[in-house]
Order: structure tokens, then sequence, then C-alpha cells
């Protein structure tokens, strides 16, 4: 088991190194460095020349490689936001929080809806129930996140004017107050909605299947002509055996939910590292927009690398080789 | 004079594991194994499941790249895939399948199945072409409108016969045939088998017959060799081995064959547990300490046992009368 | 000997060829396939509606002059659909229902080509490691591994943004980069199934050259699954691109797409009083996206015999 584990670990680095390579050259292309952060209009020229030189610009790639790799990983300094005027690790860690949040109460409220769903749908094959299931399943399958969170700002920001439709708390609200939260919630709900609903279908998907499958299995057969009541058949035996391989997914999910970021915190205005990244592209902070394709990276390759450990866990079949 | 020799056979299959996946040992699942090849002459090559039989056949006809040893065509080594290519041994060496509908495409018609070889290896007009997949389609006694149908149209013997005329399009010399009746009907056997002794007289062909079953080679071959865990065990005309069969393990197989014979059932019962008890008893002298199979010694010109010392069979025979 | 002496010669003349193969029905898919449509109303009703929408699209953008419905006269700024524009205009007083058509056509064709870029890659790609397996093939998967778990939405805005003159055909490639892997994936994991079949040890031993066994054996035998693959990707591959194009990063400007239309849904108003300049665009996209997805199911269904209808 721990062999498993920490061999999916030495596979994850030379996939980090890379990455990080990837970034560096992409940072090479793009126009500016580290210094363009400092310029305002009465800087001089020559002085910024010179701080390039003693930074070691001017040196070969893998030197320079060298010394951004050990800048971030020693201490995490990605250089300086162009449009604000900040420590780049600074302005992403004020918003990697609220992205935090947004996905914690979209994961609760993906398995809130998955659950029941898949499970119920898999119980009742054939019913109605499970064919709108299977409807909901594939709209939500099919259409473009994008096209999904517009169509929601429409309905119910605008139309039914529930919730607000841009931003992640009313302004001029105390910091702190029980109203402070309440309206924090109040701005996420609407984006955590959309995301959970483009996020539920894999799991809803598989949920059911498993259920429909587990009904036939000889050890659910064996606990029904035992005289086990159906309910207690689906609470103790079959859900317990579908949710493992949902478990499995858990660490996809989070990978799905992050590059979803980009989109729904775009269109709610919502002020997480995904509008980050796509503002600082428009606004050309090649910086954080750099330092931000290197967080999502290894993001990612950690929650595939949770995956692969979760699914490990629980299947013993599907160990790497 | 033979014109195909296997010397000491070897195919060995890795096993994989430990931290860096690296080899650990080996699988033997072919392990000095020699065989000779005459013209005309039918081989019988018999074990049980996971003896290595169909390993030896897969070896002979490319399927299978040997560790070690050699196969000599006409004194010519057959190893590797380019000097089976400058030999045309591919021409002369065909096989047929135990699963007989996995060997057809399913998605070619039975002309362009059987066609496959002779476009491979003779340049025949459209015209000359038809002719001879007629003619081949007749000796193996099938319906000329055969040719345009697909192979999930016919029953299991008649997908055989089609693999039959297939592997005898080239008139090859020699044709490996693993297993080629297991997967048919009782009644259907009888049939093919006889099937492949008269079309044996009409091209001159040798077979090498794999089979699990010594009841069915019995009337069938001239030679037969009997393997065990990858080595041979015994080898001897078949007169040899039914008359005289010397090996503990060959005394086991010929008494599992199946017999009809109601009313001597209790003596067949009998002699069966006396031969589990004469291999319980003398295992020590046929297999060393690991359980391998020793090296084959001959007790006659034709007839070759696996045995420590010749001195030991004596033993055998006396403690047995 | 019970064989029957019969004369070949005249047996050739005998046989019609055209008769027999009528006679014998091939296990075709696409036989399979007519039957899931007969038994699946929606699906036909899908598939006859993306034939219209793709045949209005292509025709109206052909007959549409592309650089008259772009030129911007800013007199007819944000029109309401009326009489004389339909779906009314946008900011620069352009036909709302021109640009769907153009941009209609550019996203199809978008992806259309990435579909069949990726395709083709995945296809040869996957035969061959499939087929050979070994080192090449551990290669292959291993970089396979890697694009997988690289944020593409991310790479990809960052190579559009920092690639010099960008044009259609950059945007083409860096999707093609990274959306190579899935096909060549399935692709690989069916041949190699398949090639442990007999008839594909049968081929070898006939004496048949690795190309034809990849492409005339094992490739004819993983066709259904691939073109069911082709479908569902056409459909993602068009969400990708009008998902970037939305963004602003798709699409190269000059070159409108669905996308952008889409977009327009940003500008102040768009969502309280000007549903026009987005609206039609975004259900489109959803109306597409729909159809394609739902043939694309009935054709997997098809392709699995344990989920067909028929």
């Amino acid at each position: 088991m721990w062999k498993t584990v920490l061999r999916r670990f030495l596979i994850m680095i030379p996939q980090l190194i890379i990455l990080s390579v990837i970034v560096f050259f992409i940072g090479k292309m793009m126009p500016g460095d580290p210094f363009t952060g400092l310029i305002t209009g009465d800087t001089d020229p020559a002085a910024i020349a010179a701080l390039r030189e003693k930074a070691g610009l001017n040196d070969p790639w893998p030197i320079q490689y060298k010394n951004w790799i050990s800048r971030i990983l020693g201490n995490g300094d990605f250089g300086k936001s162009y449009t604000y005027k900040m420590q780049v690790s600074t302005l992403i860690g004020q918003r990697a929080q609220n992205t935090l949040w947004l996905s914690l109460l979209t994961l609760i409220l993906t398995y809130l809806i998955a659950v029941p769903l898949g499970v119920y749908a898999g119980r009742y094959q054939n019913s109605k129930l499970d064919k709108a299931v299977i409807v909901y399943n594939f709209v939500s399958y099919a259409i473009p996140s994008f096209v999904l969170a517009l169509l929601m700002i429409l309905i119910f920001g605008y139309k039914l004017g529930w919730v607000p439709t841009t931003g992640s708390v009313e302004i001029g609200i105390q910091k702190g107050t029980a109203a402070y939260y309440g309206s924090r919630f109040h701005y996420m709900i609407m984006p955590a909605v959309t995301s959970a609903i483009l996020s539920t279908t894999t799991t809803i998907q598989y949920l059911r299947n498993e259920v429909i499958d587990a009904k036939t299995q000889d050890y659910v057969k064996t606990a029904r002509s035992k005289g086990v009541p159906t309910n207690k058949v689906y609470s103790h035996h079959i859900f317990r055996n579908s949710l493992l391989p949902i478990a499995a997914f858990f660490g996809f999910t989070i990978t799905g939910l992050l590059s979803g970021t980009i989109f729904i915190e775009t269109i709610f205005g919502y002020p997480g590292m995904g509008e980050l990244f796509i503002s600082s592209i428009n606004s050309r902070d090649y910086s954080v927009m750099n330092a931000l394709v290197l967080l999502f990276g290894v993001l990612t390759l950690v929650g595939s690398l949770l995956s692969d450990i979760i699914m490990s866990i629980v299947d013993p079949r599907i160990r790497i080789e | 004079m033979s014109f195909l020799e296997i010397n000491n056979l070897k195919v060995h299959f890795p096993i994989r594991g430990g931290f860096f996946n690296t080899i650990q040992d080996y699988v033997k699942a072919v392990d000095d194994v020699s065989i000779k090849i005459e013209e005309g002459r039918t081989y019988g090559l018999i074990g049980e499941s996971g003896s290595g039989k169909t390993t030896v056949g897969k070896a002979i006809v490319g399927l299978e790249q040997p560790t070690g040893g050699e196969i000599l065509y006409y004194g010519k080594r057959v190893n590797s895939k380019k000097l089976r290519k400058k030999m045309d041994y591919n021409k002369e060496v065909q096989m047929i399948f135990q699963d007989v509908l996995s060997s057809l495409d399913p998605k070619k018609r039975i002309r362009d199945i059987i066609a496959e070889p002779i476009r491979n290896y003779e340049n025949l007009s459209k015209e000359e072409e038809i002719k001879k997949l007629l003619d081949l389609l007749n000796i193996v006694g099938m319906p000329p409108d055969a040719l345009y149908k697909y192979p999930h149209e016919f029953s299991g013997g008649q997908r055989q016969r089609i693999g039959i005329a297939r592997s005898v399009a080239l008139s090859p010399k020699l044709i490996v045939a693993d297993e080629p009746v297991s997967a048919l009907d009782l009644s259907v056997q009888a049939q093919i088998l006889n099937f492949l002794k008269q079309i044996q007289e009409e091209f001159s062909l040798s077979y090498l017959f794999i089979s699990h079953d010594l009841g069915v080679v019995k009337h069938m071959c001239d030679y037969i060799y009997i393997m065990y865990r990858g080595r041979l065990v015994e080898t001897g005309t078949t007169q040899d081995i039914f008359n005289n069969p010397q090996h503990i393990y060959t005394k086991k197989l010929i008494a599992a064959i199946p017999e009809i014979d109601v009313e001597n059932r209790d003596t067949i019962r009998l002699n069966r547990m006396k031969v589990e008890k004469e291999y319980a008893k003398n295992e020590k002298i046929f297999y060393d300490k690991d359980g391998k199979v020793f090296d084959l010694l001959p007790i006659s010109e034709t007839h070759f046992v696996a045995v420590k010392s010749k001195e030991d069979l004596k033993n055998v025979e006396n403690s047995v009368a | 000997m019970s064989r029957k002496e019969t004369n070949s010669d005249t047996m050739v003349l005998d046989i019609n060829e055209e008769e027999l193969k009528a006679l014998s029905d091939a296990p075709t898919f696409w036989q399979v396939l007519k039957k899931e449509f007969k038994m699946d109303k929606l699906a036909t009703f899908c598939l006859v509606l993306l034939i219209i929408i793709f045949a209005v699209i292509f025709i109206g953008s052909a007959v549409l002059d592309q650089d008259q419905v772009m030129r911007i006269n800013l007199r007819n700024k944000y029109l309401p659909p009326g009489d004389e524009f339909i779906l009314g205009t946008d900011i620069g007083g352009r036909s709302i229902a021109g640009q769907l058509f153009i941009g209609g056509r550019n996203s199809l064709l978008i992806g259309f080509a990435v579909t069949i870029f990726t395709s083709v890659i995945g296809i040869v790609v996957g035969l061959i490691v499939g087929y050979y397996g070994g080192k090449v093939d551990n290669i292959i998967m291993r970089i396979c591994d890697f694009i997988q778990v690289l944020p593409a939405t991310m790479l990809i805005i960052t190579f559009v943004v920092v690639i010099p003159s960008y044009t259609m055909w950059h945007f083409i490639l860096i999707m093609t980069a990274f959306y190579w892997v899935g096909m060549t994936r399935l692709v690989r994991s069916k041949a190699l199934t398949e090639s442990r079949r007999d008839y594909i040890n049968a081929s070898k031993i006939m004496g048949t050259s690795d190309l034809k066994i990849m492409f005339g054996g094992i490739f004819p035998n993983i066709s259904s699954i691939i073109i069911v693959d082709l479908i569902l990707s056409f459909a993602g591959n068009i969400g990708i691109e009008t998902g970037l194009s939305f963004l602003g990063f798709g699409l190269p400007p000059s070159t409108p797409s669905l996308g952008t239309l889409v977009s327009y849904a940003r500008t102040p108003g768009a969502m309280s009083d000007k549903l026009w300049l987005w609206l039609p665009a975004s259900l489109l996209i959803l109306v597409m996206m729909l159809c394609i997805n739902y043939v694309g199911q009935a054709v997997r269904r098809a392709s699995d015999a344990k989920q067909r209808l028929g």
C-alpha cells in the first residue's frame, strides 16, 4: 500500500519539474519581467536595467530557471503584480480564500444533489424519477458551463431577482458580523449551484450504475433472502459499497472544479483565483498569470495524485503498475 | 529426415515487482523442450492447462519470442521475424486455433479471410484467386456461396473448416493445431479429426496436435510428447506411450481418459486409485526437490522418460509388480 | 476420398458476386445504427434538426458577404429585433443574425478541424502503441498521463496570449496539442484488447504486414467505438472553442465565433434589456450541444450490444 503511494509520488516529481519548465518558458515568452511591476512614471530606466543585470536576467536560461524556482520554493516569491502593486503571493493568497470557500460550498452542494439522485434513480430504475434524473444528467453533461451560468444569471439574478449577479459580498457591511457572512453566502450561492450542477454528472451516473449493478449481486440477494428489510439493504449494503468509488473520484472532482472556476468566477464576477487569472491576462499582468498557471498546475497534479491514492486504497485492483 | 527441429526451446516470462518494478524472477513457461518434425507425420503435444504446450506451439509459428534454444528449419535458424521472412517460413508453417470464432476477423467476408495468405505470398489474378478459393472450399466441404458470407453466419464446425481452408491455402508443410476440436460438439469433433487426416494425405502435411486430452490424439498421432510444468516428461511413439507408459504423470493422464464401459467401471475406478497411489509414492523419483521435472533419458530408440536415473525406473516396476 | 470432382472453371461463372454479397448481411454497424434510430424517435429528430442547422448555417454564411456583415455602422447601434434586422444589431450596428451565420460556421469548422486532427493523431498513435506495446507504448502513455493532468484551459489561454501574430490555425494547433490524448488512450486500449485476439495472431502467421494488420484488421473492428468518440468530442470541441472565444481567448477578433456573440452578454445592459445580443447564440450553442450529444449517445448504444434499444 505505502509502496504504491510512494511510487505514485515519485511519478509526480518529474511531472512537476516539466510543468515548472513549461511555465518558466511561457514566462520568458511574455513581454516584461519581475521588475516591470516596479516601473512607475518617475523610475529611472537605467536603474531598472541595473536591477535586471543584478537579478541575473541576462544569464543563460538553466541558471535563470534555477534562480526562479529557488525563489519560488524558498520564499514563495513570484515577483510583483503590475496592476495591484503588491506581492503576487499576497494577492493570490487573498483570492485563494474566496476560491476555497466557493469550492467547498460547491462540493457540499454537488454531493447533496448527486448522492440522493443517483441512489434513488438506481433503486427505482425506469421509474419517472429515474427518467427525470437521466434527462437532468444529460442536459447538465451537454450544456457548456458559460451558457448555463449566463442563463442562471438571467433567470435568478435579473428576472426573479433572488440573488446578486456579481461580486462576493455587499459593500459596506462590517467584516466579521453575522450579516457579513450571510451576505457572502448570498453572493456565493449562485456560482456554487451552477458549478455543482455541472459537476454532478459523473457522480450521479456512476452511483446509479453502481446501485443497479449491486441489486443483482449475490451479497444483496443473500441479505434480502435473509429477510433484511429493503430500506436497510439499501442503506447498509448497497449504499456503502457504491459510495467507495465516489470517494475515489474526489480528487478528480476537485480538479474539475478548479478548471471550472475560470468560467464561473469570471461570469459571476466572483473575486477568486480564476477571475484573477482572466483579469490578469486582460491587463497583461504577467507575473500574476504565470504564478497562477503554476499554482493550478500543481493543484491539478495533486488532485490526480489524491484520486489515484484513494483509488488504490478503495480498489486494490487499480494500483499503478 | 526431420525438416523442423526445435532444440532446447526456452520461453521465460519475467515477473516484475518490487519498488522499481524490476525483474524479480521468471516464469519458465517452456524450459528445454526439444521436438523433431518429419514430413507427413502427426505429432501430439499433450499436457494440462498451464503446462506450456500452447506457448511451444506459438513459439514454433513465431507468435512467441523464444528466450533460448533454437528453431531450425532445414538446418537454418528461424528464431527471429527477419529470418522467418527470409525463408518464407510462415508459408510453410501454419496454425489452427482453438477459439475458432476469434481466429476469423468478424468484419471480413470468408473470401477475404481465406485469401489473406494467398494475397501475401502469391500474385494471382482475380479469376485465378477465385478458382483457388473455390477449390479450397471444395476440399473442406463447404459450398461456393460461403465465399461472400461473414464468419458469424456459420456453425462452429463450419468455422473450423474455414480456418483449416485458410491454413492449407499455401500448401504448408506443418500445421500446428492448438486444441482444434475442443471448442466443438462431440459429434463434430470426430468429423473434423477425420477430415484433418484426409487432407493430410492430400497435402502430405505434418501436424503438431496440441491437446490436453490423450484420448483425442490417440488415433491421430504417430509420436507423442507429454509436457508438464514447461518440460517434457515422456516422449515416444503412440505405442510406447499407451502400451508402456513409464512416467507417473503419463500414467495418470492415460488413466484419466474417459471411458464408457459400465460393466467394468469398478475395475477402472480401482485402476485410477492405484495410479493415484503410485503417483504419491514415486514422486521423488520423477521430480527433484523443487518439483522440477528431470532431463529426458532414453529407454529405447524412440522412447524417452524424464527420470532421475534408469535404475529408479526398474524399482518402480518392481514395486508395482 | 469423399471429395467430389467439380470443375471449378464453370463454378466461377456460376457465381454472381453482387447477388451473393447482397444476400449476406455484414454485421455492420450501419444497420444496427439504422435500427437504433428507428427505435429512438428523439434521436432521429435530433439528427434531422442538426442537419437542418448545419445546412442553414453553411448555406447562409456562403450567401452572406462577411465583410458587409462585419462592417461597423454606428447609426444602427443596438437596434432591437425588427423589420430591418431580424435579431437586432450589436454595438457596432452589425446584424446579429448575420454574425450568427458566420460565427456558427466558424465554430463548426473549428470544432470539426480540431476533432479531425486530434482523431487522426489519436488513431495512428493509439493503433501503433496499442499494437506494438513495449517501451514506446510506455513513453507515450506517460506523456498522455502528463498532458491529462495539466490545467489545459489555463495553458491554452496563456499560449493564445503569448503567441505573436496569432491566427485561427494557431488556435487549432494549440487545442490539438492538448486534446489528442483522449482518442489516443481510447484507441490504444481497444487496439490492445483486439490485438490479443486470434484473428490478429492468424494474420501475423500468414505473413500479413504489421501496417495492414493495424489498419485493415484492428481498425475496422474498433471503428464503431471511434465513431462514438468522434461525435462526442466534436461536441466537446465546439464547447471548448465557444467557451474560450467567450472569454476572449479563442478565435482571433477578426474571426467571429458563437462564443464571441455570447460574450456580448457582458456588455452593460445586455442582461436586463438587450437580450437579443447574446441569447440567440447561447440557445444555438445549447441546442447544438444537446442534439450532438443525444445523437452520440444513440450511436454509443448501437455500438454496444448490451445497451441497444432495438
